[in-house]
Order: C-alpha cells, then sequence, then structure tokens
C-alpha cells in the first residue's frame, strides 16, 4: 500500500533554470515521450520540473511502503491528464506509473514553484493536507529541514489541539522511509512526507491518520 | 588507479554540489551522498553524469540506483576501470 509522497521545487533557483537545455539530464530522468512533451512546450523548464517533482513525490510515495524500491527516475512514468488553469497557479491532474503499480497525482504550478502530491488513490490524495511555505528570512537564512519539521509540527498541533512540545519528527534509524510523527511519545499512524527546494519547503500528510499507530490494526 | 585515487576525484565532484563544505571534510565511504551530505535528487543525477565524464566511463541505471554513499560510487568506478 503507498503512502504519501510530496516534492517542490524551486523554478527560480540557479540550479534549476536552463535545466531543459542539458540533453544528458534530461535524457537520464525522462522518458522519450516526457521529452517530447518538455519540448513541445513555451515553458520547457517549468513542464521539466513538474514531471520531475511527480517522479519524487510517487517515488517518496512508493518508497515509504518498500525503501528497496528502484529510484531510476524514468522508471517513473508521468501521464498527465488535465489542466485546470487559474489567475496565477495551474493544476495538472494525472498519474504516475511506478514500478509498484499506479499512484494519483496532482501537480500545482505557480509562477516561483511547482508542488506535486501523490498518493495510491484518488479519495486519499483529495483527504490530504498540504502546505507550500516560503522559507522565513530566504534561503539559506533558515536550517530548511528544521523549517519543513516545524510547520508540519505545528499544523498536526492545531488539528489534534496540542502543544507543538507534545509532537516530534522521527526517521527510522537508517535514515531511509518516510518519517513518522510521534505524540506524547507514541507513534502516530500518519505517514508524512517532507520537502525542500531553494526557497520553498513543502509538506503533506492525511489529517484521517492522526490516530495512535497501534489503533489501526 | 587506487581506491585512494578515486575516493578523491569522487570528493572533488561532490565539492561542486555540497553546499556546506564542512559536511565533506569528516566524509567517509559510509557517508551518505543524499542525507549526510545534504544534495538533493536532481543533483545526484548531475553528479553521476560529472562521473562518466571525469572517469570517462558509462553509468547505467542500475548502476546510479545502487548508488548511496560515498563508498558506492567508487567501489562501481573501481570495478568498471578493472
Amino acid at each position: 500500500m503507498p503512502g504519501v509522497g510530496n516534492d517542490v521545487v524551486d523554478l527560480k533557483d540557479p540550479e534549476n533554470i536552463g535545466k531543459s537545455r542539458d540533453d544528458r539530464f534530461l535524457c537520464r530522468v525522462f522518458t522519450a515521450g516526457e521529452r517530447e512533451l518538455i519540448a513541445s512546450v513555451p515553458s520547457p523548464d517549468t513542464l521539466l520540473w513538474s514531471l520531475w517533482a511527480a517522479k519524487e513525490a510517487a517515488y517518496k510515495a512508493v518508497s515509504s511502503a518498500d525503501p528497496a524500491v528502484c529510484s531510476i527516475p524514468r522508471r517513473y512514468r508521468v501521464v498527465l491528464e488535465a489542466e485546470d488553469a487559474t489567475r496565477k497557479i495551474v493544476r495538472l491532474a494525472g498519474k504516475v506509473i511506478t514500478p509498484r503499480g499506479e499512484l494519483v497525482l496532482e501537480v500545482t504550478v505557480s509562477a516561483d514553484w511547482v508542488h506535486a502530491l501523490a498518493a495510491g488513490a484518488e479519495e486519499a490524495l483529495k483527504r490530504l493536507c498540504q502546505r507550500v511555505k516560503r522559507l522565513e528570512g530566504g534561503k539559506g537564512a533558515v536550517n530548511p529541514s528544521a523549517f519543513v519539521r516545524g510547520a508540519l509540527l505545528r499544523e498536526i498541533a492545531r488539528r489534534l489541539d496540542c502543544p507543538v512540545g507534545d509532537l516530534s519528527v522521527v526517521k527510522n534509524q537508517d535514515g531511509l522511509g518516510a518519517p513518522r510523527v510521534l505524540f506524547r511519545g507514541e507513534l502516530l499512524a500518519a505517514e508524512v512526507s517532507l520537502s525542500h527546494d531553494g526557497r520553498f519547503a513543502a509538506f503533506a500528510f492525511d489529517p484521517a491518520t492522526l490516530i495512535p499507530a497501534d489503533c489501526t490494526g | 588507479m587506487s581506491v585512494e585515487q578515486i575516493t578523491q576525484k569522487v570528493i572533488d565532484i561532490l565539492r561542486g554540489y555540497v553546499k556546506d563544505s564542512a559536511l565533506l571534510e569528516k566524509a567517509t565511504q559510509e557517508t551518505h551522498i543524499l542525507k549526510d551530505l545534504k544534495v538533493n535528487s536532481a543533483r545526484l543525477v548531475d553528479i553521476i553524469i560529472k562521473c562518466e565524464d571525469v572517469f570517462g566511463t558509462s553509468i547505467d541505471d542500475d548502476e546510479a540506483d545502487r548508488i548511496a554513499t560515498i563508498g558506492d560510487a567508487v567501489l562501481l568506478i573501481q570495478q568498471k576501470a578493472a
């Protein structure tokens, strides 16, 4: 059963700008169909990072249940199905075909960032609580990992109506797999996904799973 | 090329992608490139491409997928050079 995956990319980060001209990167990461799509749009960098974020989100979702699953980006094929354009933000729906089956996908594209969410089923995706936040003080001013963990814990504390100090983020001893959350020392069932890039950080979790892990049977 | 020479070249390559150079000063063969050196996944793709150029070899997808630590990269390059 796949978990939750999210990934954010800062479109204005100098290391990300112009990547659509890097043929070797494109060939290593994208399928031939994805490369054709990137080459055909007016903003190839934006589409490139949207597809990349989709692959990363899908990998995080499947690797939370199976940390040994391959991470080869080309083996996570992204299919974008629909576009819902608003004034400043575009939402793309679709799916990612992974080595462990299909995941549903939503990619949000703004002028500054792209953010992808992946989950095992449509209803799970719609239930997700997700946020994209600008790092306070900008890139380099804060530890982005600590910043995104703090933002996640504040959101969970608000939902559980408890002090943030009652919560902490833990990882497996080997540092692999999805992070988990402890509430007053007890593991919650919720799987969370954390991401940061450049000036932005993002998190996602399923609010329906903010219950003790030992209550999930 | 010796393991030490390959390791040094790999660390030199990583220098271009690791923002906190102090993390590289204490790097060992067991150092995890993504988790310990805080390199993101997209930059890991760039590092693999750079390794291909520096060592004059090609690294296929499955080989790249096995690179998690500095030691994994060194061992792969050593095996391909043998």
